[in-house]
């Protein structure tokens, strides 16, 4: 991936762009928004909570699509990038499920209840966890991006019909608001929050590519010796290959 | 690569000894595992009708080197190219047209030397009558032991059975099958008395007659078939010396090299490599195919009953313990408490299946034979499936009787087996998918409940449900809903497993 090595990083760029996003964010949902009619300042938790959740998908959605392109396509660039997204979103993951404890203890009074969308969330955590630990038992390259591919397929293809199920099942969570209802203050301050969490997501995802490239780079140094071959190295086993 | 076409040209080898039309073609070819480098950068071109010993001791590339040609993995580096087809782009019709009887051949311990030699065939295309099965049992001496169970044969004899299934490949024409053009050998002299190597000897020659090239993997060279072949030499995963053969006859019959699969007549060479043309035969041939991976697995249950016995006495168990843990609250929660429990024995089952497979060698074995990847995951899930339900059978009562529950009418106990068969496949499509996929990990028993159970969610509610509802005479209408979760739960994930199991299956 020459090509992509000689590119600016794209980690240290989206960075830079995300933590002036970040602490606007942060001033206009901390200081500059009014506090809500009914719980008060606990309420401002929204503004680390709600984002934590678009950066949770960015990640998983990433570990996704790269999951059925390195199936497909059978390039190690595809893995890193799956990797990196599953990393970021079990990191994002905790935040929003951590954060909204803390929100759940003052409001309803429990830390832990049988929500869906809190139950959903906590099943897709230990899907990618999983995923993370299964790759941690495979030594080839190859193989863990091969295996954990079909990990992160399957259980990010389930997720729809976990949520419905643990849904029709009980139901407890707020219902959302519409904006129309909310004070417009608060709304612009959740979405600038919005859009630093995707910077964030965007940043880290990007740095944990490069950091798994070198990885792999490392793992695979050294070609192999040449022993009289008739054609220069560098045949790419994988030119054109699609999976079938 | 030409990947335009599917067929690849290659310069033929400076070393090739004869001139004939080169069968299998690796150009730098290389293999790494993790870090090490079990085959580097290598050349090696076999013509028809040729017969190459690779030779070299232990470790030095040789079964890494025949499994590339095999197409059972693909290359790190490199190129293989076999009858013209690359084995990583269109590795189906490479297996097609290779034979191959790995160091430790796929054999199955439950099944009689026959039930082996046919499963073989089927996997293969080949439609084999029983009289020319026996037949090759009888060529390769074992026809007094067809119908006895390969558990109890020795390593000679199963060596024997596992040459037997490459010739009896190599030998037919028949059904989807096209002929073989490369015979891949590893060790095949290893334990063979001087019965079997007279017998191997002379396929070697029919094999040279009719053109078919043959490669043979040896740590010292044996045998009659030795003479008269050429000898490449591997160290550390280099090739070192290739020596021609000494005299060496021109193959007696030219074979046609790079002809493709005749399927359909009208059919020479097709424009997309990955496209197969499915004809009516090999849709056939697919549900044999699965109805074959089933009914081996099923054989395999039913000869080793104990360990089903195992499962439902493990669910007992289970249930009882439950019985115990909650007291007079049992009762209420049974539904719960058997559908957790039969979550816990599927572990087992699905694991079991498993086990069979990774004792006898036999996921490499399904993994070399041709043909679409789902008649294999179809098999395994309803053979999983099966033995699941006749766990669940043997629960139901037990729970009945241990939480003094009180006994269904049998209207209502036709649909819990419907609920239990829509959970059961969904439990077994998944399943075999995860535990397929981590049959090589040495973790594999912590893993699989790590993986499979937080997808089994929908359907452990949806059972759950829907077995409270029917048990409790509750208001049925909410059932409708809970069976299309499960039934909508099953097609997810019979969709993803028919759809990922190649990338599971493959290396």
């Amino acid at each position: 991936m020459n090509r992509l090595a000689n590119r600016p990083a794209l980690g240290p760029i989206l960075g830079g762009l995300a933590l002036p996003t970040l602490l606007i964010g942060l001033y206009l949902g901390l200081v500059w928004a009014p506090a809500d009619s009914q719980m008060g300042n606990v309420q401002r938790i929204m503004y680390v909570h709600f984002p934590s959740w678009i950066a949770t998908a960015v990640g998983y959605l990433t570990a996704f699509v790269a999951s059925v392109v390195y199936l497909v396509r059978r390039r190690p660039f595809w893995d890193h990038a799956a990797v990196a997204g599953a990393e970021i979103g079990v990191v994002f993951n905790i935040i929003g499920l951590v954060s909204g404890a803390i929100w759940g203890r003052p409001t309803w009074g429990v830390w832990w209840t049988w929500d869906p969308r809190l139950t959903s969330t906590a099943i897709l955590l230990t899907i990618f966890v999983g995923y993370l630990l299964l790759r941690s038992f495979i030594e080839d390259p190859d193989t863990r991006a091969r295996a954990s591919a079909v990990v992160a397929i399957v259980g990010f293809v389930n997720m729809p019909i976990v949520y419905f199920s643990v849904r029709w099942w009980r139901t407890l969570h707020q219902v959302q608001s519409s904006p129309a209802t909310v004070d417009p203050r608060m709304v612009l301050a959740l979405r600038v929050m919005m859009v630093a969490a995707v910077l964030i997501a965007g940043s880290l995802i990007a740095s944990r590519y490069e950091l798994a490239r070198l990885d792999d780079a490392d793992e695979r140094s050294g070609a192999p010796e040449r022993s009289g071959s008739r054609r220069a190295m560098g045949i790419d086993p994988y030119e054109g290959a699609t999976y079938g | 690569m030409g990947v335009e076409g599917s067929v690849v040209t290659c310069a033929p080898s400076a070393w090739r000894a004869i001139d004939s039309p080169v069968v299998a073609d690796a150009v730098g070819l290389a293999k790494r595992f993790a870090r090490t480098w079990a085959l580097s950068a290598s050349d090696l071109a076999v013509g028809a009708g040729e017969r190459v010993f690779i030779v070299g001791e232990n470790g030095s590339g040789k079964s890494t080197l025949l499994r590339l040609l095999a197409a059972a993995t693909r290359p790190s580096w490199g190129a293989v190219s076999v009858s013209g087809y690359s084995t990583v782009t269109d590795a189906d019709r490479v297996r097609r047209r290779v034979a191959f009887v790995p160091d430790r051949p796929a054999l199955y311990g439950e099944l009689t030397a026959l039930e082996n030699l046919r499963f073989s065939s089927v996997m293969h295309g080949v439609a084999a009558p029983e009289a020319s099965l026996r037949e090759m049992l009888r060529a390769v001496g074992l026809l007094h032991v067809a119908d006895a169970r390969v558990r109890g044969f020795s390593r000679g004899m199963g060596q024997r059975l596992a040459l037997a299934t490459a010739a009896q490949r190599a030998d037919s024409r028949s059904g989807s099958a096209s002929g073989v053009d490369l015979v891949l050998l590893d060790e095949p002299y290893a334990a063979l008395d001087t019965q079997g190597t007279a017998w191997l000897d002379d396929w070697l020659e029919t094999l040279r007659a009719r053109g078919t090239a043959v490669v043979v993997a040896t740590h010292q060279m044996t045998g009659r078939g030795a003479v008269g072949s050429r000898t490449v030499t591997l160290r550390r995963g280099a090739i070192v010396a290739d020596e021609p053969a000494p005299t060496l006859a021109p193959p007696l019959v030219p074979p046609t090299v790079a002809s493709p699969i005749i399927v359909a007549p009208t059919v020479v060479v097709p424009t997309r490599p990955t496209v197969r043309a499915a004809s009516a035969v090999d849709r056939d041939h697919d549900w044999r195919r699965a109805w074959a991976v089933a009914r081996k697995d099923l054989t395999t249950e039913r000869r080793a009953v104990a360990s089903l016995g195992a499962m439902a006495g493990f669910g007992a168990l289970v249930l009882l313990m439950l019985g115990f843990a909650l007291g007079a609250d049992a009762g209420a929660a049974a539904p719960g408490l058997v559908w957790v429990t039969v979550l816990l024995a599927s572990l087992l089952a699905l694991d079991r299946a498993s086990q069979i497979e990774i004792e006898s060698g036999g996921w490499q074995g399904l993994r070399l034979a041709p043909g679409a990847r789902w008649p294999i995951y179809a098999g395994k899930v309803v053979a999983t499936a099966v033995l699941l339900l006749l766990v669940e059978a043997v629960l139901l009562p037990t729970a009945i009787i241990l939480y003094a529950l009180p006994v269904p009418p049998v209207r209502i106990l036709l649909s819990l087996g419907g609920v239990a068969a829509l959970a059961t496949v969904g439990i077994a499509a998944a399943g075999t998918v995860y535990s397929a996929l981590i049959a090589s990990i040495r973790a594999r028993q912590a893993l699989l409940p790590l993986l499979l159970f937080p997808v089994m969610v929908p359907i452990l509610l949806a059972a759950v449900k829907c077995t409270a509802l029917l048990a409790g005479g509750d208001p049925l209408h909410e059932l409708p809903g809970w069976t299309q979760l499960l039934a909508a739960a099953d097609v997810v994930s019979l969709t993803t497993g028919l759809l990922v199991f190649g990338a599971v299956l493959d290396e």
